[in-house]
């Protein structure tokens, strides 16, 4: 071979493989992809108030579809073997039924999986402890988390900007010009607006009966009386103090006497007292929907009670002291009668309409 | 080049005519959370009326109606509704002493000689719910509304009492239109242009649960209920609790 024809060779290789390169590296044009955002058509229960505004991340529809894509995609793990919806199943009301979801390592965690629906109502953070002030900050965290989907956001860019779909659905989603504009700020922002449709409250029963859509019975309404302490002949179960209508959840953080503690570091889980650095804010956690509870068993942060009956029985026969346990939970006086009539209430905020939703399942 | 440098010109100009200067003055309420004249710090133990010891977890509550009057004897309102939360603020004692600023807006120059606004929210907004305001405020998260009164919840105070024999969880709360009072409070200011100014409003927690003659008997009623009387003479004395300086 001459030399001439060995250096026609090498420049056709270097040629295909720049090529090659351009065609499946991080600096591909998407200019030739339509970008033409559209508002996601949200209806919030009719129960409750708009969402918190979220300047920053305007929902659209192709938003909300590439955030459902992520959600149910194993590409954000480090084996592909796991997803966001490995531990928040829509069959469960978004967590997994177990007191501790298991990571992509065969690691498991100390909390509990909390249950997504309604967490676009939270405005005081995220996860049990409000570590995360945003969903959009929180949707960050599980992928480099070690005992969760354990991969670096650089190698997760780099994944998404290799693939044969993703390129296409960010480019419709925030009108990003090349492949290299894909970042992990983006693909938080698409699971925020995901997590913000999975919104649950407004067919249930108890949202009927006040429109006058149905009536309770008596004792329903005994619960509902007892939840809300509107009745002076019935004792008062102080739910509504923590799991606060129209949400019945609350951003806010509680001690709910799951351990006694005589100072702050007698926590074994320290809660939102680690994020702050507030003594009293140790042992307290995020008091998540009541919604649909009948999906999110086990009960509590860890997992400990498998029933509504345990949970009631803990509030009402076992709360455990500490300086800081919210009083709400200190003083309840309730038979197994009215326990049973709180629980009837709690079951009047069943409502599984959101299965309904096609966009909050998997697309795969 | 020099039609570019013009047309900068031209900008600046359009944007500096365009902005209305503002030469107003802002005002602050510095507010004081204390116990028997002492800087009240969330989580310490401090003495109680009948020898028992006292901590609170929570206090926070609505102010409302804000409007000081001027010289010519008219009102200038300045703010609707703002949430007071003490607990994530006087945490320690440094925190407790330095106060928590409240912004209350702008106040034109002049000199004022009363400030006004109620504990809790007025009539106008206690007609309303949570899911008449966006999540983001205060008036939009069900925390701070009691469904079962039909209410916000104007003032929420917290805390634990204890004498080493007996223990109680207390939680004062507070709600309903007949609780609600603007009252006057004289002041002295004098509010020069560009000059921001600020008040002080201490709020001495103690005084909620009476005098040493007169007080409170927590492990016998650590929840308020309702809103009878026990909540109308509480928050009677929430209002007497405060001063402005």
């Amino acid at each position: 071979m001459s030399f001439r024809s060995l250096s026609y060779m090498i420049l056709a290789c270097l040629v295909v493989t720049a090529y090659a390169c351009n065609q499946e590296g991080d600096e591909g044009d998407l200019r030739n992809i339509a970008y033409e955002p559209r508002d996601y058509p949200l209806v919030t229960p009719r129960s409750f108030g708009p969402l918190p505004e979220s300047p920053d991340n305007p929902m659209t529809y192709d938003g909300v579809q590439l955030g459902r894509h992520l959600f149910y995609d194993p590409i954000l793990s480090s084996d592909s073997s796991q997803s966001c919806s490995s531990c928040h199943k829509p069959e469960f009301a978004f967590t997994d039924g177990k007191a501790f979801s298991t990571g992509v390592t065969g690691q498991t965690g100390t909390r509990s999986s909390m249950s997504l629906l309604n967490v676009a109502y939270f405005t005081k953070g995220m996860f049990w402890d409000g570590r995360s002030a945003t969903l959009e900050t929180q949707a960050l965290e599980p992928v480099e988390n070690p005992i969760e989907l354990h991969d670096s956001w650089p190698n997760v860019e780099k994944k998404l900007r290799k693939h044969p779909k993703y390129p296409e659905l960010f480019r419709k989603a925030f009108g990003i010009s090349s492949k290299s504009e894909i970042t992990r700020d983006l693909a938080a922002k698409a699971m925020a607006q995901f997590q913000k449709i999975l919104l649950t409250g407004g067919n249930s029963r108890y949202v009927k009966q006040l429109n006058g859509e149905t009536f309770f019975d008596p004792d329903e309404q005994d619960g509902m009386e007892m939840y809300f302490n509107t009745n002076p002949a019935l004792p008062d179960a102080q739910c509504g103090h923590c799991h606060t209508a129209p949400t019945f959840s609350s951003s806010d953080y509680f001690n709910n006497g799951l351990d006694s503690a005589g100072k702050p570091e007698d926590f074994k889980d320290p809660g939102r007292g680690a994020v702050t650095g507030i003594p009293l804010d140790y042992g307290r956690f995020k008091a998540t929907t009541l919604f649909n509870w009948h999906l999110t068993a086990p009960y509590m942060h860890d997992g400990r009670f498998a029933t509504i009956e345990e949970v009631m029985d803990h509030y009402t026969l076992h709360v455990k002291q500490a300086p800081n346990l919210d009083p709400n939970v200190a003083n309840l006086k309730l038979n197994t009668r009215q326990r049973n009539k709180v629980i009837a209430f709690l079951k009047t905020l069943i409502d599984t309409s959101y299965l309904q939703n096609p966009d909050i399942f998997s697309p795969f | 080049m020099k039609q570019g440098w013009g047309f900068v010109f031209l900008l600046s100009w359009m944007v500096w005519g365009c902005s209305e200067p503002d030469d107003s003055s802002r005002l602050d309420l510095n507010v004081f959370g204390q116990y028997a004249g002492q800087p009240l710090v969330m989580g310490e133990k401090y003495p109680y009326f009948d020898g028992s010891e006292i901590l609170f977890t929570k206090s926070e509550f609505f102010l409302s109606e804000v409007a000081v009057r001027n010289e010519q004897g008219e009102w200038i309102n300045l703010s609707d509704v703002n949430f007071v939360n003490l607990q994530n603020h006087h945490f320690n004692t440094e925190n407790a002493q330095k106060g928590l600023r409240l912004g209350l807006g702008r106040i034109p120059e002049g000199k004022y000689s009363s400030i006004r606004f109620g504990i809790g929210v007025p009539a106008r907004i206690n007609s309303k719910s949570p899911k008449d305001f966006s999540a983001s405020s205060a008036l939009g998260q069900g925390d701070h509304y009691w469904a079962g009164w039909d209410s916000y919840i104007f003032s929420k105070t917290e805390g634990l009492l204890s004498d080493g024999m007996q223990l109680a969880n207390f939680a004062y709360h507070s709600g309903f239109d007949s609780i609600y009072v603007v009252k006057e409070y004289p002041i002295s200011l004098n509010v020069t242009e560009g000059n921001n100014v600020s008040l002080k409003l201490i709020l001495d927690h103690r005084k909620f649960f009476g005098a040493t003659n007169e007080f409170v008997d927590i492990y016998q009623d650590p929840i308020i209920h309702d809103g009878g009387d026990f909540m109308t003479q509480f928050m009677s004395r929430f209002n007497s609790a405060l001063t402005i300086q």
